[in-house]
């Protein structure tokens, strides 16, 4: 089955597809393919160059089939040997033909203007003057040929692997002698000063090699190298001649060329007796030579442009190293020993990680345009910058800076959470008390003289009973607890009783579930204490709870019968004799609200409003709910005809009744134990400003002392 | 077995004296008993306001009619009981967005009659009560007693406008970034806490009066029970 196989990973594909099926490569270049009819000269030329070259590939020029061969294991062809062989060669003998003039020597000119111009800049021709070669252009005008653009050939890949090689061995040379030497620019001036002797040298042509940016005494010494044959001449020749892939990278990294052994910086670094080093010739008589270690720089006379450069930075050098603190200074003692060296430079990249290019007319190249991973590459900064040079005070506010965020981070013991005291003796002291007062209140009554003034309250529900008729049928509607059962009790016991000798008949209702056996235990006692022989069914009917809240007030105000139809205990309701007549809520004599839950009240209030007269509506209510009533009562006109509150105002009912009952029964005990409350709240605030005045003298004393 | 009344009531005072004690002991710091008597009494409580609920509600309310004549008895009972069983849909976290028509209609029902009452009866009574000691004409009052009435109903007017302005929490932002209320805003507020904490002394002094009053009841109830016992003896 025919495949072709991936450029990038190697594998077999389908030949109807495009793009790789396992690296997503693409399989076919974008150009399209050259026409059938393109020149016979062309054709000769690439069949010439690449005769190996399948039918159905495009056809490519021998310098991108030479780039190919090199990554292949197939026999680098001829044409690469002699490029590598020309790289090596000085550059005025170079066939500057073969490097890309081959490929469109033979094209008409309207294919030539199909080209864009930035490709003809890639490949370096002139547009005016496309037959000259690019390399004799540049050398002409002086405009050097990019480095990169060499890389796409075997023979520039190899030579900038040399010499990237030959630029990491080279560290230890040029740090020492020509440290903080700009030569780009200082050796243009000299370029500029000394014309004829720069014109002397012939060998000085950066823009025909490609060491393009590499320094030119570098320079000088390949050119050495490349007329005298060397084991490195030797080397590439055997390369060539092997068309082995690219050696590995430990293979030409970890091995020094010989024509690197000689540079005098590796001399140094293999620690050969350093003689006099003698600068390149076209330095001679600009830079000192080398001189020995022990030799005083300060014997050496350095030229007058060095030394006004030494002068203008001096003031400034002076006054960087006044801010420089002992640990800066060490940091900089070793990064001049040599001994901080950036990672990055001893790092190179292999071979591998440079990219292809897949697609275009630079298919199948190597490096030769900058791929974004390798221009975006991010690189650890050195340590030299990574260290900034502080000073005390802000390395002191670094330290404090990292020591408060240490202690953030640190877990801190919550504080146990202060509980209040129980105060139990307090409490047990204070119910003690309350209980002896009501004791003896109790045991030593009658000592105190009941209530003689007759309230306005008071005054208007005695009004409202004594104008009941007999037997006349009374609303009860109790909402009470068991809790306050002894309060309301004292509280309506007298005005029971008086309904009670007039024969009233109760009809009980409660909103509260408690309250309809409150309601019945609350007229059991009352008649008991009071000698009445009041029954169930015979002296009141229960209706029991109602249920509804509300909105069930609402519905009982407005139809009674309807909601509440059946007593307690099931029977019918309102089919007794005394309450036939019964349909509303005006129907009745009188309406008692007997509550210690001031919503209720309200409640109760609230929807009665407009049902009931005033003049029949009575509230009999705890003391804990009296202010809350007592606006509906003053108000004017008022909303309910009387409100009775506490057990006050029972034993006045009881005094202006001439009956004793149960409110009176408590009353010399709760005066008792009324005014020993005053006490004990009296007591108590003075004791608490007693501490609390002591407290505060105290503190102001401590802060007077401090 | 037969109880005799005075054994009975010697028994019902033994225990109520002894819960009343532990509910004392209460003072000295929780303990089991404390609680067991508060679960107790709750328990008791919830199932008495369960037999309560059904025999004054569900039973005469929906049981009742369908027993008493089951076709108009379902008529009218259809709607309580389709209002019921969605309701118990609550219980399902599936269906329990049935049951909302029944909760809508209870809040709603409520929230009517409580809005409506409110107004009805509190809002509008109230506003006329503090107008009224303005309107001298209508009062029957001698000329000297108008005089009081209208100081006391400037009072109520005072009092009812601060305490109102309390309430008022809408608030400016200031050039300090600070939002505080106006500065009248802010001294009839203050004024109006005066006139709050006054009525919640007295409800305070209400509330303490009713502990007394029921303290003294269980003294002189225990005090009662020992000197019977003492007769008894």
């Amino acid at each position: 089955m025919e495949t072709q196989r991936c450029p990038m990973c190697g594998r077999p594909n389908p030949p109807e597809l495009e793009v790789c099926q396992y690296c997503q490569a693409r399989l076919k270049p974008l150009w399209a393919e050259p026409s059938t009819g393109s020149s016979e000269a062309r054709e000769a030329g690439i069949s010439k160059s690449k005769p190996g070259l399948e039918p159905e590939e495009p056809l490519l020029p021998d310098w991108l089939i030479a780039s190919r061969g090199q990554m292949s294991d197939e026999e680098p062809p001829q044409s690469e040997e002699r490029g590598e062989d020309a790289f090596l060669l000085p550059p005025e003998e170079v066939e500057i033909d073969n490097f890309l003039g081959d490929l469109f020597s033979d094209e008409p000119a309207e294919e030539k203007e199909d080209v864009p111009e930035w490709l003809q800049a890639l490949r370096g021709e002139k547009i005016s003057e496309p037959q000259s070669s690019p390399l004799s252009e540049s050398g002409e005008q002086g405009e050097p040929l990019p480095f990169w653009l060499g890389l796409g050939t075997g023979e520039t890949e190899q030579a900038h692997a040399e010499s990237a090689s030959a630029e990491e061995k080279v560290p230890p040379f040029t740090e020492s002698p020509f440290e903080g030497i700009d030569f780009d620019s200082d050796l243009l001036s000299l370029e500029e000063e000394k014309p004829a002797e720069i014109g002397a040298q012939p060998d000085i042509q950066p823009s025909l090699s490609p060491f393009e940016g590499i320094e030119p005494f570098l320079l000088e010494e390949e050119k050495l190298l490349s007329e005298s044959p060397s084991p490195v001449e030797e080397k590439t020749a055997l390369r060539a001649e092997e068309t082995a892939p690219l050696p590995a990278e430990g293979d030409w990294t970890s091995e020094t060329p010989p024509w690197l052994e000689a540079l005098p910086g590796l001399e140094w670094e293999q620690g050969e007796p350093r003689g006099e080093e003698m600068p390149p010739e076209f330095l001679q008589g600009v830079v000192p030579p080398f001189v020995e270690a022990d030799e005083e720089l300060s014997e050496i006379e350095f030229p007058e442009w060095l030394n006004q450069v030494e002068r203008s930075i001096e003031p400034e050098l002076e006054a960087v190293m006044d801010t420089l603190t002992p640990p800066a200074i060490e940091m900089l003692a070793d990064q001049e020993e040599g001994e901080i060296v950036p990672k990055e430079v001893e790092e190179s990249h292999p071979q591998e990680d440079i990219p292809i290019e897949v697609v275009g007319p630079l298919h199948g190249l190597r490096g030769v345009l900058p791929a974004e991973p390798l221009v975006a590459e991010q690189k650890k900064p050195s340590k030299a910058l990574s260290e900034l040079l502080v000073t005390d005070k802000q390395r002191a506010q670094a330290e404090l800076f990292l020591r408060l965020i240490e202690e953030e981070g640190k877990p801190k013991p919550i504080p146990a959470a202060k509980r209040a005291k129980p105060h139990t003796l307090w409490r047990a002291l204070i119910f003690l008390a309350l209980v002896v007062a009501a004791t003896i209140g109790y045991l030593l009554a009658p000592f105190s003289t009941p209530p003689q003034e007759l309230s306005v309250g008071v005054f208007d529900a005695m009004q409202a009973v004594n104008q009941l008729p007999a037997q006349a049928p009374v609303l009860l509607i109790v909402d009470l607890e068991g809790s306050d059962f002894a309060e309301m009790q004292a509280t309506t016991g007298a005005m029971l009783d008086q309904m009670m000798i007039k024969g009233a008949f109760f009809v009980l209702v409660s909103a509260n579930q408690n309250g309809a056996l409150q309601a019945d235990r609350l007229l059991r006692e009352v008649s008991r204490l009071n000698g009445h022989h009041y029954q169930p069914s015979v002296g009141w009917v229960n209706l029991g709870y109602l249920p509804g809240g509300a909105a069930g007030m609402q519905a009982f105000v407005q139809s009674l019968t309807e909601v509440m139809p059946t007593t307690i205990d099931g029977d019918a309701a309102w089919q007794s004799d005394r309450l036939k007549n019964i349909r509303t809520l005006s129907d009745f004599n009188l309406v008692v609200v007997i509550t210690e839950d001031s919503t209720r009240a309200r409640q109760w209030l609230e929807q009665m409003k407009g049902h009931v007269p005033v003049s029949r509506l009575i509230f009999a209510v705890s003391a804990q709910v009296e202010p809350i009533l007592r606006p509906y009562y003053e108000a004017n006109p008022r909303q309910v005809q009387s409100v009775l509150a506490g057990i006050r105002d029972g034993a006045i009912y009881e005094t202006q009744a001439a009956r004793r009952g149960w409110a009176m029964q408590l009353w010399d005990a709760y005066t008792f134990v009324v005014m020993m409350g005053i006490a004990l709240i009296f007591l108590g605030s003075l004791v608490y400003a007693l501490f609390a005045l002591l407290a505060r003298r105290k503190g102001r004393a401590e802060r007077e002392g401090r | 077995m037969n109880f005799d009344q005075p054994f009975l009531d010697l028994l019902g005072g033994a225990l109520g004296l002894l819960l009343t004690l532990l509910v004392f002991s209460y003072l000295l710091g929780d303990h089991f008993l404390v609680r067991l008597i508060f679960y107790g009494y709750i328990g008791l409580m919830a199932g008495y306001s369960v037999v309560i609920a059904f025999n004054s509600v569900i039973y005469p309310l929906l049981v009742q009619p369908l027993i008493d004549n089951p076709v108009t008895g379902w008529i009218q009972t259809a709607v309580p009981l389709l209002l019921c069983g969605l309701l118990l849909l609550k219980l399902s976290t599936r269906l329990s967005k049935l049951g909302n028509l029944s909760l809508a209609f209870l809040v709603g029902v409520g929230l009517a009659a409580l809005i409506g009452g409110a107004i009805q009866g509190t809002l509008v009574p109230q506003l006329s009560a503090v107008i009224s000691p303005f309107d001298l004409e209508r009062s029957a009052m001698a000329a000297e007693e108008r005089f009081s009435a209208v100081v006391q109903g400037f009072l109520m007017l005072f009092g009812t406008v601060t305490t109102l302005t309390y309430f008022h929490f809408g608030a400016r932002p200031r050039a300090s970034g600070l939002a505080r209320r106006l500065e009248w805003i802010e001294t009839f507020s203050w004024i109006g806490q005066i006139f709050i904490a006054i009525a919640l002394g007295l409800i305070f002094a209400g509330l303490l009066k009713a502990g007394f009053v029921a303290l003294v009841e269980r003294i002189q109830t225990m005090v009662n029970f020992v000197i019977t016992l003492q007769g008894g003896f």
